[in-house]
């Protein structure tokens, strides 16, 4: 707990010695939701613009912890303080644990500034809890997937295209902007594999809080995906890291 | 000068190279990049009436009007990643040894950017492979559209400059660089017209060339609306691209000489 608190104090402290990065940072959530509104202003969408935006708000949360996991490993390496982080008798799963919290608030935090923005400038009625239910449901997935990225990115240069690819890969799939049966019956039936899809599909048919939305096979296979990935993850990070602590590289 | 040119890009690709895991990614990035926009647009135009968009864009064809975001990404991608290039020389402390070579400064940024435009090349090649298979794309006037990527590549050029010089005096200029990349598409209306806007953004979006060069660039794609006239346009944007030029040249070159002199620590 104190650890956790000590990275959140850093991160904190980094973002206050420089402001303007930390200010146009929040900024950036506004640009993804405005071109949204005008390109359904321009096919006469209005009535479908909450279908819209609940995917590209909960795909703006989870983008904001993937890239923002992808890079905490990698950093530490350039510092030099990796190996020390990978000798010290913690598991390094707890270090990326603590300093993915304060990007997880942040990116938290520009999600409702979104919310908020789209509600009062455009009449939408996005309920900031629904949408932080459904996050919960899909944590343990999302943010596994997060951890093995951040893993994958450690011997890696220039990590922008291949977080850019993945990223990519990921919106392809989860019908952000358009419904995938629409396409093609196979690709939709193999695509009902895919918990990222499910879970914007949750927040599509939900409209408000209760036990029910839980029951459904959505949430059912959204949160059993994520524990086996958590899992998995858990142990092949662990595999990893003992392998790290023999041969003194990856 | 050629041969420094000529050695800065072999650097870049030596280097690039050197990374095999990169490489295949920065090989799918473009695919994977506009599958979602290809996809979208193909869901809007079995989903929706074209009457909307035709009565603000002044044209049907929806398939060739989107292409227009990929000319954005070419044109975002080369600015920002001049910056980048530079910002990683800052951070691998590489950049002062650069600045003691007898390389000219003006050959350090024209030979990163001819690498990008040899990158962005490959990747319009790979995108339009691709847009031609799946979504059934054409271009309505090849000429203007050959003027417009010209000028585009000019203007990306100058915008890269200014993105330089933005990372040479803050040294931690990524957000700043994040922020302008996100704002500027949307005042310069790459993915829809400008009528779209609400008329207090209209007035700023007027005031950027960069409205004008989507805007011809949309037009020998798609025959979509114009603000003014082809031939006005490309007066406006060819004497801007010269001012502009000029002026992030003097800029450049200003704070890289002050940089030469007191070094990267003290500037």
């Amino acid at each position: 707990m104190i650890e956790m608190f000590q990275n959140l104090k850093i991160s904190f402290l980094q973002d206050y010695r420089y402001r303007s990065n930390f200010i146009f940072g929040m900024l950036t959530p506004i640009f993804t939701i405005i071109p949204i509104f005008f390109t359904v202003r321009l096919f006469n969408l209005q009535r479908e613009i909450e279908w819209y935006l609940k995917g590209i708000v909960i795909w703006f949360f989870i983008s904001q912890i993937i890239w923002g996991n992808g890079v905490i490993l990698k950093r530490e390496k350039d510092r030099g303080t990796l190996e020390q982080l990978l000798l010290v008798p913690k598991n390094i799963i707890y270090f990326v644990i603590n300093s993915s919290i304060y990007f997880i608030l942040k990116a938290y935090v520009s999600m409702v500034f979104i919310i908020f923005i789209s509600n009062i400038t455009f009449g939408t009625q996005l309920s900031v809890l629904m949408i932080t239910y459904i996050l919960l449901l899909g944590f343990p997935f999302y943010y596994s997937l997060s951890m093995l990225v951040s893993f994958l990115c450690i011997n890696v240069h220039n990590l922008f295209p291949i977080l850019q690819v993945i990223l990519a890969s990921l919106m392809i799939f989860s019908g952000l902007t358009y419904d995938i049966s629409f396409f093609s019956q196979f690709i939709y039936s193999v695509n009902r594999l895919n918990s990222l899809y499910h879970m914007i599909s949750l927040a599509r048919i939900s409209n408000q809080i209760n036990v029910a939305i839980i029951l459904t096979y959505e949430a059912l296979y959204l949160l059993i995906t994520g524990v086996i990935s958590l899992i998995l993850v858990i142990l092949l990070t662990n595999r990893y890291i003992r392998k790290f602590k023999i041969n003194g590289r990856f | 000068m050629y041969k420094e040119i000529f050695s800065i890009i072999n650097k870049e690709f030596l280097y690039f190279i050197r990374q095999n895991k990169v490489i295949f990614f920065e090989i799918i990035l473009p695919i994977t990049s506009f599958l979602p926009l290809i996809l979208t647009v193909w869901f809007l135009e079995g989903n929706t009436s074209y009457e909307n968009f035709a009565y603000f864009v002044g044209t049907e064809h929806i398939n060739n009007y989107y292409v227009i975001a990929f000319f954005g990404f070419i044109f975002f991608n080369i600015s920002e990643n001049l910056a980048t290039l530079l910002e990683r020389e800052l951070y691998l402390n590489t950049l002062e040894q650069i600045l003691l070579t007898p390389i000219k400064y003006i050959s350090i940024i024209i030979g990163w950017f001819i690498y990008l435009c040899i990158k962005s090349i490959i990747y319009i090649t790979v995108f339009y492979i691709l847009a031609i298979l799946i979504i059934d794309t054409s271009v309505v006037n090849i000429p203007l559209l050959l003027i417009g990527f010209t000028l585009m590549m000019l203007h990306s050029f100058i915008l890269g400059t200014v993105m330089v010089i933005i990372t040479l005096y803050l040294r931690k200029a990524d957000a700043i660089i994040f922020t302008l990349v996100g704002i500027l598409p949307i005042i310069s209306c790459i993915v829809f017209p400008i009528q779209i806007l609400p008329l207090s953004i209209q007035l700023i979006s007027k005031l950027l060339p960069t409205t004008y060069l989507f805007d011809l660039i949309k037009y020998s794609l798609s025959g979509s609306r114009m603000i003014f006239d082809v031939w006005v346009t490309v007066l406006i944007l060819f004497i801007s691209s010269l001012i502009m030029f000029f002026l992030s040249i003097i800029f450049y070159k200003k704070s890289f000489e002050r940089l030469k002199i007191c070094g990267i620590m003290k500037y």
